[in-house]
C-alpha cells in the first residue's frame, strides 16, 4: 500500500487499549452528542438552583427532598431510555454483521453499549456527590442517608440500562416499544415517584440508613447477576448462527446464584440472625423466573462447533447445551432447585419468616406454570422455534387475555373450578379454601406435564441433529483445533 | 479439508428461508489469488451464498471452506483470514472516518503503534486520509465505499468476499474502485465479487459464476460465456422502406430467421455465419429489390448472452450429483 500521505490528525490514543472497542466508539460519540451534553447541564443547573435556594433561604430538608426528583428522572428514566436504541440502530445501519466478523463477540458489542451509557451515569453520580458535601455541611442535610440512596438510585439505574439495552435486541418494533413503555410505567409508578414521593414525605422507614445499606447490597449483587445475565442473554439473541454459545455460561452462574442464596439462607440460619426474609425469598424467585423464562426463549440451533466444546469439555451437561429445547430441561431442573431451597428455607429458616403454607406454594406452582405454559404455546408454532422470543411474549399476552375470560366464565358460571383452566387463573384459585389450594396444585402439575411433554416432542428435531454433530465433532481430527 | 490451491471452495451449499430455496446444491472453487465475479439478477442466490461463506449464515446442508478451513467449525480462522465488504457501509452520527476505521482495528485486536498504522494504511490506499476527520454520515456513495473497503482491509485478509461492492457509485467512482480491486489483486488476493450487472464484471475477473435461481448455471470467463455452443450472431439491417417489406421478405428466404423489428428495420439470425453466408444474404436482399441502407453483424453483448442462457432449458437443470456440480474454473 502506498506510503504518500501523512498521518492521522486525530490522535488515535486518546483511549487506553485495553478498553473495549465498542466501548470506545460509543464514547467518542455519546461524548459529542448532544443528547448526554444537555441532560448533564439541564441537571447540574437544576441541582444548582435549588441547593442554591435552599442555603440563602434556609430551607433545608424540604428543598433537598425536592432535589430528588430531577435526580431519580435523570438516573432512571433518561439513562436507560438512552438504551433502547443500541442494537436498533445497528441492525438500521447494518454494521452489526460487520462487527460481528470481528473478534467482538455479541456479549462484547452488548457489553460496550452498557458500558458506554453506565460511564455517563457514573460521570453524572460523581458529579452529584459534591452536592450532597455541601448540602450536609451548609444545609444540614443527611449525608449518609441522601449518598447510600444516590448509589441505590445508581445501581438500579445501571440495572435498568441493561434491561433497555437487551431489550434492544427485539426486532418486532411493537414488542421492543410495549416492553419500553411498561419499563417506562414501573420505573416512574415505583422508583421515581416512589423514592421522590418518599423524600418529600419524609415519612418512609425504608430510608433509614441501615435499611438503605441492606437494600444497596442486596441490589448491588442482584444488580450485577441480572446485569450479567441480561446483556448475556440478548446476546444470544444476536450471535451469529451456531457460532458463539453464551447460553451456558449463563446457566452455570445462574445455577450459582441460586445455590449460593440457598447458602446464605442456610448460613443465616445457622446462626439464628434476625434476617428480613424478602431478602433472601424475593431475589430467589426473581432469578429463578429470569432464568427459567430465558430458558425457554433460548434461540434454537446448534452447530458443529458448540458440538465440539460438549464433547471436549461438558460431557455430562447437554441440559447446558444452547437453546430452548436443552434450555426446558434446565429450567425444570432450576425449578426444582428452587423449590427445594425455598422448602429449606421456610422450614427451618429461624428468623422470623412467615409460614410458608400450602396456599403459598399453591401460588408458587401456579406462578411457575405461568412461566412455562406461554413457552410451551410458543414453540407449538413452527414459525417460533428457531427464535421464540416474540412468540412467547404474545403467548403471555394470549394467556393473560384468556385468564380474563376465564375469570368471567366462572364468575358466571359460579363454577369456580374453571379457573384450573389458566395458570393465572390457577394462581387466584390457590388462594382460596384448602379443597381449591390441593386442586390448585394438581392442575399446576397438569400444566407442567403438558408443558414439559409438548417441549420433548417438538424439542426432538434439535436434540437429535445435536447428536449428529457431537458425533462429527468426535470425528474431528484433533490437529485441527 | 481442501488443499489450499483455492481460497474459496463451497460445497453444495443449500438454504432456505421458509418454503424457498435460495441456495440450492451450489458447488464452486475459486484459486487462491484469482479475482472471481459472481454474477446474478437479485434473489438470485448471490448474496446468501457469499453470507454463507463469510460465516454471517449458516447452510442447511454443505460446507463453505475458506483456506481450507469449514465456516461452521473455524468462523474465527475465516474471520482473521476474510475481509467482507457489502453494498452499504453503515455511517455513525459523530464518528469520523479516523474513528470509524479505528474502531475495526481495535475490533480486530490490533493495539498501539500496530492500530495507528494499520488505519493509517488503509486510509493511505482508499485516499480517505484527506477526509480523516470528516463524519462518515457526511460522505458521498463513493467516499462511503472507499471508506466501507478501508475497513474491509483493516487485517490485510488474504480472502475479499465483496457484495455488490459497485452498486449505486457514479462512474468515476465506479472506475476508482476498479482501481483499487486491481491493486489487491495484484497484491495476490483473493476477491470473490459479485454484481447483477455483467460488464462491470467483465473487465476486472479472471472467471465469473453465474447463479441463477440459486443454481449456478455457468463458471467460466467472459469470453466463454460470449462465444459459447449455440451462441447465435444477429445482423442488423435498416432499409430505406416499410419495415413490413424486409419482415416479409425473411419469411421467405431459406436461411434466414427474424428476431425482432426494430425502428427502420430489422435484426436477422442467420443459419450459418461464415463472412460469404452473410455476403450471399446481402446480395440477395439487394438483388430482390430491397432499399438496405446499413448491413452489420452485431457484437454480442454479455448481458444477452446470460439472458439466453437463463433462457435455454438447460438454465434449469435437475441438481446434478456433486462430483459434476463441482465447476472448474476457467482460468
Amino acid at each position: 500500500m502506498s506510503d504518500t500521505s501523512v498521518a492521522p490528525a486525530h490522535d488515535l490514543r486518546d483511549f487506553p487499549d485495553w478498553l473495549d472497542p465498542a466501548l470506545v466508539k460509543d464514547l467518542r460519540r455519546g461524548l459529542k452528542m448532544r443528547g448526554f451534553t444537555a441532560t448533564y447541564l439541564c441537571l447540574i443547573l437544576a441541582l444548582t438552583l435549588l441547593l442554591g435556594g435552599a442555603i440563602l433561604f434556609d430551607s433545608g430538608d424540604s428543598v433537598m427532598n425536592v432535589v430528588w426528583f430531577p435526580v431519580a428522572i435523570t438516573l432512571m428514566l433518561i439513562q436507560p431510555m438512552r438504551g433502547t436504541n443500541a442494537i436498533v440502530e445497528e441492525r438500521k445501519l447494518e454494521t452489526l454483521p460487520l462487527i460481528q466478523l470481528t473478534r467482538l463477540n455479541a456479549f462484547r458489542i452488548l457489553f460496550g453499549k452498557w458500558m458506554a451509557l453506565a460511564f455517563q451515569t457514573f460521570l453524572i453520580t460523581v458529579s452529584l456527590l459534591p452536592y450532597m458535601v455541601l448540602g450536609h455541611f451548609l444545609g444540614g442535610f443527611e449525608f449518609a442517608q441522601n449518598v447510600l440512596l444516590l448509589l441505590l438510585l445508581t445501581v438500579f439505574s445501571l440495572v435498568l440500562t441493561a434491561v433497555t439495552v437487551a431489550l434492544s435486541v427485539v426486532t418486532l418494533v411493537v414488542v421492543r416499544t410495549l416492553a419500553t413503555i411498561g419499563i417506562f410505567l414501573f420505573t416512574f409508578q415505583f422508583t421515581v415517584m416512589g423514592i421522590s414521593g418518599s423524600m418529600i414525605m419524609g415519612s418512609s422507614e425504608f430510608l433509614e440508613p441501615q435499611t438503605l445499606l441492606m437494600l444497596l447490597g442486596v441490589s448491588t449483587v442482584i444488580g450485577a447477576f441480572l446485569i450479567y445475565y441480561l446483556l448475556s442473554a440478548g446476546a444470544s439473541q444476536i450471535a451469529l448462527p451456531g457460532t458463539e454459545n453464551h447460553s451456558t455460561r449463563r446457566r452455570i452462574v445462574a445455577f450459582i446464584v441460586v445455590a449460593l442464596i440457598g447458602i446464605v439462607g442456610v448460613v443465616i440460619d445457622s446462626f439464628a440472625v434476625a434476617f428480613e426474609e424478602a431478602f433472601l425469598l424475593i431475589p430467589l424467585f426473581f432469578v429463578g423466573a429470569v432464568t427459567a423464562i430465558d430458558c425457554l426463549v433460548d434461540p434454537a440451533g446448534t452447530s458443529i462447533r458448540t458440538a465440539r466444546q460438549f464433547a471436549k469439555r461438558l460431557k455430562l451437561g447437554v441440559v447446558l447445551a444452547p437453546g430452548w429445547p436443552f434450555g426446558w430441561a434446565f429450567a425444570a431442573l432450576m425449578t426444582v432447585l428452587l423449590v427445594i431451597i425455598t422448602a429449606v428455607l421456610t422450614s427451618d429458616l429461624r428468623a422470623g419468616l412467615p409460614d410458608f403454607d400450602d396456599e403459598a406454594w399453591g401460588f408458587l406452582l401456579a406462578g411457575i406454570a405461568a412461566i412455562f405454559v406461554p413457552g410451551a404455546l410458543a414453540v407449538l408454532l413452527p414459525k417460533a422455534r428457531q427464535f421464540p422470543f416474540n412468540y412467547y411474549l404474545l403467548a403471555l399476552v394470549v394467556v393473560a387475555a384468556l385468564a380474563a375470560l376465564t375469570g368471567v366464565l366462572a364468575e358466571i358460571s359460579d363454577f369456580e373450578e374453571l379457573l384450573v383452566l389458566n395458570p393465572f387463573t390457577n394462581m387466584a384459585l390457590a388462594d382460596g379454601s384448602s379443597s381449591d389450594t390441593a386442586l390448585s396444585i394438581v392442575a399446576s402439575c397438569i400444566h407442567l406435564g403438558i408443558s414439559a411433554t409438548i417441549f420433548v416432542i417438538v424439542g426432538a428435531g434439535f436434540r437429535s441433529k445435536f447428536r449428529k454433530q457431537l458425533a462429527d465433532a468426535r470425528a474431528l481430527p484433533e490437529s485441527e483445533a | 479439508m481442501s488443499t489450499t490451491k483455492n481460497a474459496i471452495v463451497a460445497e453444495n451449499l443449500v438454504r432456505s428461508f421458509g418454503p424457498v430455496r435460495a441456495v440450492n446444491n451450489v458447488s464452486f472453487e475459486v484459486p487462491v489469488g484469482s479475482v472471481v465475479g459472481f454474477i446474478g439478477a437479485n434473489g438470485a442466490g448471490k448474496t446468501t451464498t457469499m453470507r454463507m461463506l463469510a460465516t454471517l449464515d449458516q447452510p442447511d446442508s454443505g460446507r463453505a471452506l475458506i483456506n481450507g478451513y469449514d465456516a461452521a467449525v473455524y468462523p474465527d480462522k475465516i474471520r482473521d483470514a476474510l475481509g467482507w465488504m457489502p453494498d452499504s457501509y453503515g455511517a455513525y452520527d459523530g464518528v469520523t472516518i479516523v474513528e470509524y476505521l479505528d474502531f475495526y482495528a481495535r475490533a480486530l485486536g490490533f493495539t498501539k503503534a500496530d492500530r495507528v498504522a494499520r488505519v493509517k494504511d488503509v486510509m493511505d490506499f482508499t485516499g480517505l486520509t484527506p477526509l480523516a476527520e470528516r463524519m462518515t454520515n457526511k460522505l458521498s456513495k463513493g467516499q462511503g465505499q472507499r471508506l466501507c473497503l478501508g475497513r474491509a482491509l483493516i487485517h490485510d485478509p488474504a480472502v475479499m468476499i465483496m457484495d455488490e461492492p459497485a452498486a449505486g457509485l457514479d462512474p468515476q467512482a465506479r472506475v476508482e474502485l476498479k482501481r483499487l480491486i486491481r491493486l489487491l489483486a495484484d497484491e495476490g488476493k483473493t476477491i470473490f465479487i459479485s454484481s447483477h450487472i455483467l460488464a462491470e464484471l467483465s473487465e476486472m475477473c479472471d472467471s465469473m459464476l453465474f447463479i441463477n435461481n440459486g443454481e449456478i448455471i455457468h463458471h467460466g470467463s467472459a469470453e466463454s460465456l460470449l462465444h459459447g455452443a449455440g451462441a447465435a450472431i444477429t445482423y442488423r439491417v435498416q432499409i430505406a422502406d416499410s419495415v413490413d417489406r424486409i419482415a416479409a421478405w425473411c419469411e421467405t428466404s431459406p436461411g434466414v430467421t427474424l428476431v425482432e423489428e426494430i425502428k427502420g428495420g430489422v435484426r436477422l439470425a442467420l443459419d450459418h455465419n461464415e463472412p460469404s453466408d452473410a455476403a450471399a444474404v446481402l446480395r440477395r436482399m439487394v438483388q430482390d429489390g430491397l432499399p438496405v441502407s446499413e448491413f452489420h453483424r452485431e457484437a454480442r453483448k454479455l448481458e444477452d448472452a446470460f439472458i439466453e442462457m437463463l433462457q435455454s432449458p438447460a438454465a434449469a437443470p435437475p441438481p446434478l450429483p456433486p462430483a459434476a456440480a463441482t465447476a472448474t474454473a476457467d482460468v
